[in-house]
């Protein structure tokens, strides 16, 4: 039986067709770079960013028998089995697994801010630029965090109308 | 199968100079790229071909081509259009060849496919400038384009390491073949083994026809299948069970898995060159010795497993096969057997050890 990364695949391709047009937009009106170069940024910082993702979720790996998850994680993966229950556990207002939640999300967040930051500077150093240079480590930061905060947001609108339309009962689902 | 690849390669090679001289009516760069796409057809085909002629042909050929590809790397050779592609078929090249062959390892020889493609695509565009700086400035564009190409190089190497990875997790599962992922976000089966059980009505319509088809092919109540195994069993009989140290051997060669070639060279020289080549080609022979049911630590019954390869949409063996009783206490030693039965299930063929005492 031969398993295929297939909807990991689309989904990854469609959230970075989103996120890019937009923090493309956003590069460009808040970071002042122009079009082209804006573009290039958002591929870049992305597809870095989503490569930490894949090279953290790798590393973890051989952790899993360490947190317990060396047969939840894979039968989650591979059939989808626990996520209800996950949410089910969130609604009733499982403390222990919303501080989880909001440690990992946060971490998330900041780690790929952060990520992003040093991207983009060394993408400046690369291509020998100082596009970046004039608005300050600071500045950089309040923006790719504002920058970053919408396109968290724009997933996560993804990610919830997905799961709504995967619910017995939702129009076309 | 095999012989026919080798055949066509060689009939190709034949056809070679005809070709060549009408493409280098082309333009260099089509040349060039052609010549990548001969170096992956190269390795597509040695992949296939068994023959050590056409393999050894095959990898000289793709690794000349290769090398002539590479030779626009650090010449004046304008960069074809095709560049992209080239680097993809100069990646899978080095990939397959250096870490597949050389090392043994084709699953990462997959995973580091698309970097190496992106890099070969990057170096020598940036080697260029080294070679010959360009009077206007792209080296910012082509940069770009490099990173880029290798970032997205990366995370297609990322899914393909998820890929296996979740392959792997298969073997978590007691019966893989029952996970399903029609639920999952992650990923998708897209193929199951068939089970071809008795309920003919869940066979989809075109495997049935190929079964049906070995069906008949193989029907043990007439033709060569049911004489094969009959006189592969006089064969045992007369050369395997008579003589008492000869008896002994073979039924300790039949414990060990190692030792299966004996039974092939049986079956070659003795059984299948009485039929005719039509019939004996293909053939394969499969001889265990299993304990009766009632006795579990009396290993006195020979399964006979005669089976060929056969070609459809399943790739699995057919077999034909019969159980035997060695009686040992009348002599001579004898095989009683009971009718052949075609096995239907995929896959067919599984040694199953004798339990030990």
């Amino acid at each position: 039986m031969l398993v295929l990364p297939i909807p990991t695949v689309i989904f990854q391709l469609l959230f970075l067709f989103f996120i890019v047009r937009l923090e493309s937009w956003l590069y460009r009106t808040r970071l002042f770079l122009e079009p082209a170069d804006s573009s290039f940024y958002a591929r870049a910082a992305n597809l870095t960013s989503t490569l930490a993702g894949w090279l953290i979720f790798f590393l973890c790996l051989p952790f899993l028998p360490v947190l317990g998850l060396q047969e939840q994680l894979p039968n989650f993966i591979l059939t989808g089995a626990g996520l209800l229950e996950f949410g089910n556990q969130l609604a009733l207002g499982d403390a222990n697994l919303i501080s989880w939640v909001i440690v990992a999300v946060l971490l998330t967040f900041f780690g790929t801010v952060f990520l992003e930051q040093w991207t983009l500077l060394g993408l400046e150093w690369f291509l020998r630029r100082e596009q970046l240079k004039a608005l300050g480590a600071r500045q950089l930061t309040e923006h790719l965090l504002f920058i970053n905060a919408c396109s968290y947001s724009v997933v996560t609108v993804l990610v919830l109308l997905g799961f709504l339309l995967r619910q017995p009962g939702a129009v076309g689902g | 199968m095999k012989t026919l690849i080798d055949l066509g390669i060689i009939a190709w090679f034949l056809t070679l100079p005809e070709r060549i001289l009408k493409w280098l009516e082309t333009s260099i760069a089509t040349i060039w790229g052609k010549a990548l796409l001969l170096s992956l057809f190269a390795l597509l085909l040695w992949t296939l071909a068994q023959g050590s002629l056409a393999r050894e042909l095959l990898e000289r050929f793709s690794w000349f081509f290769f090398l002539i590809g590479g030779m626009g790397l650090v010449s004046s050779f304008s960069w074809p259009p095709i560049f992209p592609l080239s680097a993809v078929l100069q990646g899978a090249l080095l990939s397959f060849i250096v870490i597949g062959r050389w090392f043994g390892d084709y699953q990462t020889a997959w995973i580091v496919w698309p970097p190496l493609a992106a890099l070969c695509e990057a170096v020598p565009k940036l080697a260029s400038f080294w070679l010959d700086p360009p009077r206007d400035d792209p080296k910012q564009v082509i940069r770009e384009e490099s990173l880029l190409h290798l970032l997205w190089a990366l995370l297609f190497s990322g899914w393909l390491i998820f890929g296996i990875t979740a392959q792997s997790w298969l073997n978590l599962y007691p019966d893989p073949a029952a996970v399903n992922t029609s639920n999952s976000a992650f990923v998708r089966t897209v193929w199951r083994p068939i089970q071809l059980g008795s309920d003919d009505t869940s066979i989809p319509g075109q495997i049935r026809q190929s079964l049906e088809r070995a069906q008949r092919w193989f029907n043990p109540s007439s033709g060569d299948d049911q004489a094969i195994l009959e006189t592969l069993r006089q064969t045992i009989q007369d050369q395997r069970l008579q003589d008492p140290s000869q008896r002994r051997t073979w039924l300790g060669q039949l414990e060990d898995p190692q030792a299966r070639p004996p039974e092939l060279l049986l079956l070659n020289t003795e059984v299948l060159g009485r039929f005719a080549p039509s019939v004996a080609q293909q053939w394969q022979v499969g001889v265990d010795l299993l304990p009766p049911i009632s006795q579990p630590t009396r290993r006195d019954r020979v399964r006979l497993v005669a089976y060929r390869k056969t070609m459809g949409p399943f790739s699995g063996p057919l077999t034909v096969s019969r159980d035997c009783q060695i009686i040992a206490n009348v002599q001579p030693v004898t095989l009683s057997c009971a009718p052949p039965v075609t096995n239907r299930e995929l896959p067919l063929i599984q040694r199953v050890d004798p339990t030990p005492n």
